[in-house]
This record gives structure tokens, C-alpha cells and sequence, in this order.
């Protein structure tokens, strides 16, 4: 049975005897390989490096944190049943995000949407109301674009990645990237811009 | 260059992804043209506000038992393989000694006999047809673009 410790409150990796695994050292491609090879223990490096990447790209989807939670986690365990077919040449987080991306669309499917604004509570503005408004009116934006600039908006202000890593993820070309990011910049500045004192 | 070419430079102004020669042009453009400047400014406090937004973040907890969750939905699996396996094996077995009954037991007439082997084959036609649909479907899978 795997066994989970606790390291200055980060989860370290330990097989069944307790043994922690070394995979210190091992590129990421390493690792790949060797859960390629059948071991699963080695996939909780995998796991631990982008669980929260995949938590949070889930919740700007769904909405819902114990909906994200599954969902991430179901992404983790079919691409674990697909890994043989992986190329380990190629980064795994773009990968792994098209059958996490791919979760989420299903999830629609089966069900409705939830209204929640899955927004932390930091306040932006100078009264709570004026705040609450904005952050619901602001995610019913995001919600409602296209779903290439939703995607976009997502990747860019919740996981703060670059271009270049957009490019990559979604296989589109950076020209396209800055395009959907700029109608969706446009889109939502409308929408903030009334409570910020411009339209 | 166009109103709509400049605010779609401002839009990425801040990203850090323009050429040095985009943001001269870009910062040329807004000295002179006050739409486009208050664009600029507006476009900031956009971001400002973009940059406060964060997802809600769950339990640290979550993070401490992420990978044992899923570790033991791994495990499962193979345990219930087996167990469908083995309720399978079962299941045959005993219809196969239910119906050898039947068929041999002399006192159930022939026609309700013809009946139950109708039954019987109309089943494994459907289960047959049903299993090559799904290896059609698999085959075809969406899943397939995310190989190799």
C-alpha cells in the first residue's frame, strides 16, 4: 500500500516500505519512461508536479471544487492507462491537458453547469458589493466567450503561462493566441470597465 | 498602421511578447492619438484587476492525499477486473448446468426447449454485435489525436 509522508507540509514520495523513491535527478522524460515501464509508483511525480495545474485548469472549467477535484483526478488516471502510447520526446503537460480538457467537455455534456463564482475572496475594488458584482459579472463573462478565448483567458490569468505555452498547449500558432486573447481582452475590459469608472 | 492593429498591441503590451520595434511603434502611436492612449490606460487597470483574480483554493489537506487518491482508483481497477472476471465465469458456468438441465429434463416439451435455445442465441448475437461496436468506437476514439 502506497504511504504518504509529510515533509514541511509537502507530500514526499515513499514506496510501500516507506522508502522514499529517488527520482531525484531524473528528467521528467526519465520518469515517463520508467512508468512506462509499469511502475506506478514513479507516476506520483508525475502526479504531485501538476495536480495542482490540473485542479485548477478543471475548476475555471466546471466551476465546482469538488467537481475539479474529480475531474483532475480522472484526467490523472486515464492518461496513467494511455502512457504507453505517450510519446516521452514531448513535454507531458500538453498531453495530459487535451484529456483533461476533453473531461471537461464530457462533463457538460452529462451535466448542468453550476452558477458558482469560483473566485477567491481578495478584494479588487472599494466596497464588497461593488467587488462581489464585478468578480460575478466578470466570470459570467469569461463563461460566456467563445470557448477558444475562454481557454485562452483561462490558461493565461489562472495559470499564468506565457505565449509561448498557450502555443503549445493548444497547438495553435502564437498570431492566434494574441488574437482570441485580445477579442477576449476587449470583451471582458467592457465588462469591468463600468465598475473600474471607463466602458 | 490601423486603430484596431495599435489596441491589439496594447493588448499585449504588458505580456512582454512584443518586439522591441512593436513597442517603439506602439509607444509612438499613443504620444500622438488620445483614443488610443486612453486605451493604453485602460487596458492597465484591466490587467491590474486580472491579475488580483485568483481560483478558489481548496484545503492544503487536498494536496497531502491527492496522489493516494488516485494511487488506490488505480488499484481498484485491477480488483475489479477480477471480480468481473470471475462473476462472468460464474455466471456462465451456472447457466450452462441450468440449461443442460432443461434441455435433458424430459418432462419440459420441446417447444419451450426451441424457445430458451432462441433466447439463448438471440443474446449472444446482441453481445457479439454490442462488443464489436464498442472495439469500432474504441478504434475511432477522440482520445486517438492525443497519441503519438
Amino acid at each position: 500500500m502506497q504511504k504518504e509522508t509529510v515533509l514541511n507540509g509537502d507530500a514526499v514520495l515513499c514506496d510501500a516500505g516507506n522508502r522514499m523513491l529517488d527520482t531525484k535527478g531524473l528528467s521528467e522524460r526519465e520518469i515517463l519512461e520508467v512508468v512506462q515501464r509499469g511502475n506506478r509508483e514513479a507516476y506520483q511525480e508525475i502526479v504531485v508536479r501538476y495536480m495542482q495545474s490540473a485542479y485548477y485548469v478543471a475548476l475555471a472549467f466546471v466551476h465546482n471544487q469538488q467537481d475539479a477535484l474529480d475531474i483532475s483526478q480522472d484526467a490523472f488516471i486515464r492518461a496513467f492507462r494511455r502512457i504507453k502510447k505517450f510519446d516521452t520526446e514531448k513535454p507531458f503537460f500538453p498531453w495530459f491537458y487535451k484529456i483533461l480538457k476533453n473531461l471537461c467537455m464530457d462533463y457538460f455534456k452529462r451535466r448542468q453547469r453550476r452558477n458558482e463564482v469560483p473566485l477567491e475572496n481578495v478584494p479588487v475594488l472599494k466596497t464588497e458589493q461593488e467587488d462581489r458584482e464585478m468578480k460575478k459579472a466578470l466570470w459570467k463573462g469569461i463563461d460566456e466567450l467563445p470557448p477558444e478565448q475562454k481557454e485562452i483567458i483561462i490558461l493565461r490569468y489562472f495559470r499564468q503561462l506565457s505565449y509561448q505555452e498557450m502555443a503549445e498547449i493548444s497547438g495553435k500558432p502564437i498570431g492566434t493566441i494574441m488574437s482570441s486573447l485580445y477579442y477576449a481582452k476587449k470583451r471582458l475590459k467592457g465588462i469591468v470597465g463600468k465598475y473600474l469608472g471607463f466602458e | 498602421m490601423e486603430h484596431e492593429k495599435i489596441k491589439e498591441l496594447i493588448s499585449s503590451y504588458r505580456d512582454g511578447v512584443l518586439s522591441p520595434d512593436q513597442k517603439k511603434v506602439v509607444e509612438a502611436h499613443i504620444a500622438q492619438c488620445e483614443s488610443c492612449r486612453k486605451e493604453f490606460e485602460e487596458m492597465g487597470k484591466f490587467e491590474e484587476v486580472m491579475d488580483k483574480m485568483e481560483l478558489k483554493k481548496p484545503p492544503k489537506e487536498v494536496w497531502q492525499v491527492y496522489w493516494s487518491s488516485v494511487y488506490n482508483r488505480l488499484e481498484r481497477r485491477i480488483g475489479w477486473i477480477f471480480l468481473s472476471i470471475g462473476a462472468i465465469i460464474i455466471l456462465f458456468y451456472g447457466g450452462y448446468k441450468a440449461i443442460e438441465g432443461i434441455i435433458q429434463d424430459p418432462t419440459i416439451p420441446l417447444i419451450l426447449k426451441a424457445g430458451l435455445l432462441g433466447v439463448l442465441a438471440g443474446l449472444v448475437v446482441l453481445l457479439v454485435s454490442i462488443g464489436r461496436e464498442r472495439i469500432f468506437v474504441r478504434q475511432r476514439e477522440r482520445y486517438k489525436e492525443v497519441e503519438k
